[in-house]
């Protein structure tokens, strides 16, 4: 079926050409207008305390995204990660006392194992990963349950343990500097290793990269114990900026993540993506909520604190379908 | 092409001409309604449903008519799967048994009959023999002549020129979605068909 | 398709089925066997080690604490069914929940049994519409189904919470709560209805063409399209389905609970109902499904609990334990195929 007249051609190829551009620069340009908006309208948008506030406050989201990325780039999803971050914060304020390092690993480390967990049953028992990832939500926060004894856990502050969220360089807050390093090591990763080609070619088509000779178990683990870890970097970050180890926190923290990597261009199923405009879509649902709250602050709106999930749903439908819609107009010069 | 007929991919141009009026389908819904029947040429992807029953899949298309308020009359249904099973010699263990554990043959038939059952005015085949054991090509083959001779339209598209020199009334051939040749009964043979396919004009002395 | 094991399976295109298979596979023992197994072994397990387990009172706990898991459930099982997955259900539940006090604590035009009438029918009928929402992402957008319900997953709640204003709501309400507390002849009316619910989708997914639609759907998308099957109406009627029940699903929940949270209706209640559904043998691919499967799984689960609660085990270890079991039912589901 290519019997098209070539005037329409012309016409799909140009919409399919500025989906492509909107797609590219939307999600940057929004976040211009955005910052543009709020530095115009509130006193002390782009001061150095508020800048840095929703930069540290945000690095969780971001690490949680960044493994969220690589994961939905091979295809797959990982529902786990607010509860997994939840069960590393537990895990890093029990072993608080024994100072920021060996709380730091060990919670890391915790929670990379229940990544593995999800990694091995998704590539070798082939459950699906939403089911796999949706069974560890529940895991995960029963362990942070079971470890915190249902409730919140104090962290020891004599041993430096809440440097890592409260402390900073020249004002520059440790978690922002973390979540700069990350993304930068992401995107070094996706797009110079082995292992990141692997990674979008699993997503692209997972039977010919085995075919191909891919090592697609191996590759599909390590991504899930990577997303894993990086959740369990964002529990710490929880419980040392907070000063407690939160077995309830978490929630809906998955959907701030897929949202940011859906709104970064990544397609939904898989083979494609990018690491730096994850980190922009995660700066862009942090910005929105920053300008709610200043626009809270001078009552304007009166907007409770319930309203967060609700606007990170409405974020994300509005980016799922967009990309839907753009999707569309791009591959309907490709069909024919 | 067919499947634009059939109102299963958007029309790009052109009109449609069915029993003596403009036509144009939206869905499959649609020319079903106007007694069209469809047979994909991927049987496995676009015709059968593996794990429903040899009689589910057989009144898949019928089912709205079989049912009062909603509820299917199984006592006709049953007449009716029988009735096809034994028209047209569909090998199964009986009608409970899964699609998929019908050869490809008997899931061809199946699928035939889906059609077959509503009564339709026209029924376009989109490679109907192709993959099949040659036993049961045979008897679609023959079946289809019958049901053409009875008055059915078979619209049949098809890359095996055997089958069409010796089944079909009227032949266009179609290339990237364009008709360049038309071969009517009289000219019609393997040779024929070669050079029309080769060259894209009609047969040399063909009718205009 | 699910055979009793031990079956062998014949090869493809061999007609040369033995009647005594063929009846193995007609009878709805066939998919029911294992779970069925697995329900007798947890009874027996029970009635020989926990004390007190037959008395009618443990029969009442537990069939009132599955009445709510089985009703979602079975509107989980028609979306599995056409190949979709519905995680919204417990947000959908804690939106009934929270709307259904605010008619009868302060009902239009002070008519307290007008208050009561809405009380019953708005919320499932907002859940209803959430859920054919659900099923507009996923029909008219090409949403992913579990991209589409994760929305309202997480955002429903936070409607649920918004109407609240995150405040518990306390009432005593007879005539309301009677769908949660009454007992006719002595049943617990919400078990009547689970059994009525069960009863009609049973019915439904048998005898009516929209079943047939809804299987043949989740079987092979494209092939039901093309024979003429209206695939985006019957996806988006599952969805919508799925909502009602799980709107009538909170509505029991709050007046058992004489409360409504909106934190708390409904929480994993998606897994719950999955769970059932998986253990209960409907595949989570689509194609097939069977209601009574799915009773018969929340019964298993519910009894697990119940097994794990009266050994002192607490709440926080027994997610863990349900996780498990959801992972070992998809597997299991997997392996048959």
């Amino acid at each position: 079926m290519s019997a098209v007249n070539s005037p329409r051609v012309t016409s799909d190829e140009r919409r399919a050409r500025f989906a492509a551009v909107v797609q590219r620069y939307g999600v940057l340009i929004a976040l211009a207008l955005l910052v543009l908006f709020g530095a115009l309208r509130y006193e002390g948008f782009l001061s150095p305390y508020n800048v840095f506030t929703v930069l540290g406050y945000n690095s969780m989201f971001g690490l949680v995204a960044l493994g969220m990325a690589f994961v939905i780039m091979t295809g797959g999803i990982d529902l786990s990660v607010g509860s997994v971050a939840a069960f590393a914060s537990v895990v890093g304020a029990l072993l608080s006392p024994y100072g920021l390092w060996p709380a730091l690993l060990g919670a890391v480390a915790a929670a990379a194992l229940l990544g593995l967990v999800n990694g091995l049953v998704i590539a070798y028992l082939k459950i699906l990963p939403f089911i796999t990832t949706l069974a560890m939500l529940l895991a995960a926060r029963g362990l942070a349950l079971m470890l915190a004894k249902d409730q919140s856990v104090s962290v020891d502050y004599d041993h430096g343990f809440t440097t890592l969220g409260q402390g900073n360089v020249g004002g520059v807050p440790f978690t922002a500097i973390l979540l700069g390093v990350a993304f930068a090591v992401g995107m070094v990763v996706l797009r110079y290793t082995r292992f990141g080609r692997h990674v979008l070619a699993i997503g692209g088509n997972e039977e010919a990269s085995r075919l191909m000779g891919l090592p697609v178990e191996r590759t599909l683990v390590t991504t899930y114990v990577l997303s894993g870890a990086l959740a369990g970097l964002a529990g710490v970050i929880l419980a040392s900026q907070f000063g407690a180890g939160q077995p309830t926190e978490g929630l809906g923290w998955e959907l701030t993540a897929i949202a940011a990597v859906v709104v970064g261009g990544t397609l939904l199923t898989g083979g494609s993506g990018s690491v730096g405009s994850t980190l922009v879509g995660v700066l862009l649902l942090g910005i929105i909520f920053n300008i709610l709250n200043f626009e809270n602050g001078r009552g304007t709106i009166s907007l409770s604190a319930y309203w967060q999930s609700v606007i990170r749903g409405a974020f994300l439908l509005v980016v799922v379908v967009l990309q839907n819609q753009l999707g569309r107009a791009r591959s309907a010069t490709r069909r024919d | 092409m067919a499947r634009a007929v059939f109102g299963a991919d958007d029309v790009t141009g052109g009109s449609l001409r069915f029993r003596g009026g403009e036509a144009r389908f939206h869905s499959p819904r649609d020319a079903i309604r106007a007694g069209i029947g469809f047979c994909s040429e991927d049987r496995k992807i676009e015709g059968i449903i593996p794990d429903m029953s040899v009689r589910e899949n057989l009144t898949l298309a019928l089912m709205p008519h079989l049912a009062r308020a909603g509820i299917v009359d199984t006592a006709r249904q049953n007449e009716i799967v029988d009735r096809f099973i034994a028209r047209l010699g569909i090998k199964t263990a009986g009608p409970d048994q899964k699609i998929r554990e019908l050869s490809g043959g008997n899931q061809q038939k199946v699928l035939l009959a889906r059609w077959l059952c509503m009564n339709p005015k026209l029924l376009i085949l989109d490679e109907p023999t192709r993959g099949i054991d040659v036993g049961a090509k045979g008897e679609i083959q023959a079946l289809l002549s019958e049901l053409a001779r009875d008055g059915l339209g078979v619209l049949m598209i098809s890359s095996e020129l055997e089958e069409l020199a010796e089944g079909a009334s009227r032949v266009v051939v179609m290339r990237d979605g364009e008709s360049v040749a038309h071969l009517p009964r009289e000219s019609l043979n393997q040779d024929a068909l070669m050079h029309a396919m080769a060259h894209g004009s009609d047969a040399p002395g063909g009718a205009p | 398709m699910t055979r009793p094991e031990g079956t062998p399976t014949p090869a493809t295109g061999a007609p040369a089925v033995t009647p005594a298979r063929r009846a193995a596979r007609r009878s709805p023992f066939g998919t029911l066997l294992g779970p069925l197994v697995a329900l007798a072994l947890l009874l027996v397990f029970n009635a020989v080690f926990t004390p007190n387990f037959l008395t009618v009172q443990t029969l009442n706990v537990n069939l009132t604490q599955v009445a709510t898991i089985v009703i979602v459930a079975v509107g989980m099982t028609l979306v599995i069914a056409t190949g979709g997955i519905d995680l919204s259900v417990g947000a959908l539940m804690a939106i009934s929940g929270a709307i259904a006090p605010m008619l009868f604590l302060h009902p239009p035009l002070g008519s307290p049994a007008l208050g009561v009438t809405l009380a019953f029918i708005l919320p499932v009928l907002a859940a209803g519409a959430f859920g054919l929402f659900n099923g507009t992402l996923v029909t008219r957008f090409g949403i992913q189904p579990f991209i589409a319900t994760l929305i309202l997953f997480i955002a429903g709640r936070g409607i649920a919470q918004v109407f609240t204003n995150g405040q518990l709501q306390t009432f005593n309400n007879a005539a309301f709560q009677y769908v949660g507390l009454g007992r006719p002849l002595g049943i617990p009316f919400q078990v009547i209805l689970m059994v009525l619910v069960v009863a009609l989708f049973a019915w439904i997914m048998a005898r009516t063409v929209f079943g047939r639609q809804v299987l043949a759907v989740g079987g092979n998308e494209a092939a039901a399209r093309l024979a003429g099957i209206p695939t985006s109406r019957v996806k988006l009627a599952v969805y919508g389905i799925s909502g009602l029940l799980a709107g009538l699903a909170g509505l029991i929940v709050i007046s058992i609970n004489s409360s409504s949270d909106a934190n708390q209706v409904g929480l994993n209640m998606e897994l719950d109902a999955i769970a059932a559904v998986a253990v209960g043998g409907t595949a989570l691919t689509g194609g097939r499904a069977t209601v009574v499967g799915t009773l018969v799984g929340a019964l298993i689960i519910q009894l697990i609990r119940y097994s794990l609660l009266a050994r002192g085990v607490p709440d926080s270890a027994a997610l863990v334990v349900k996780a498990v079991i959801i992972l070992v039912a998809v597997y299991i589901q997997r392996a048959r195929r």
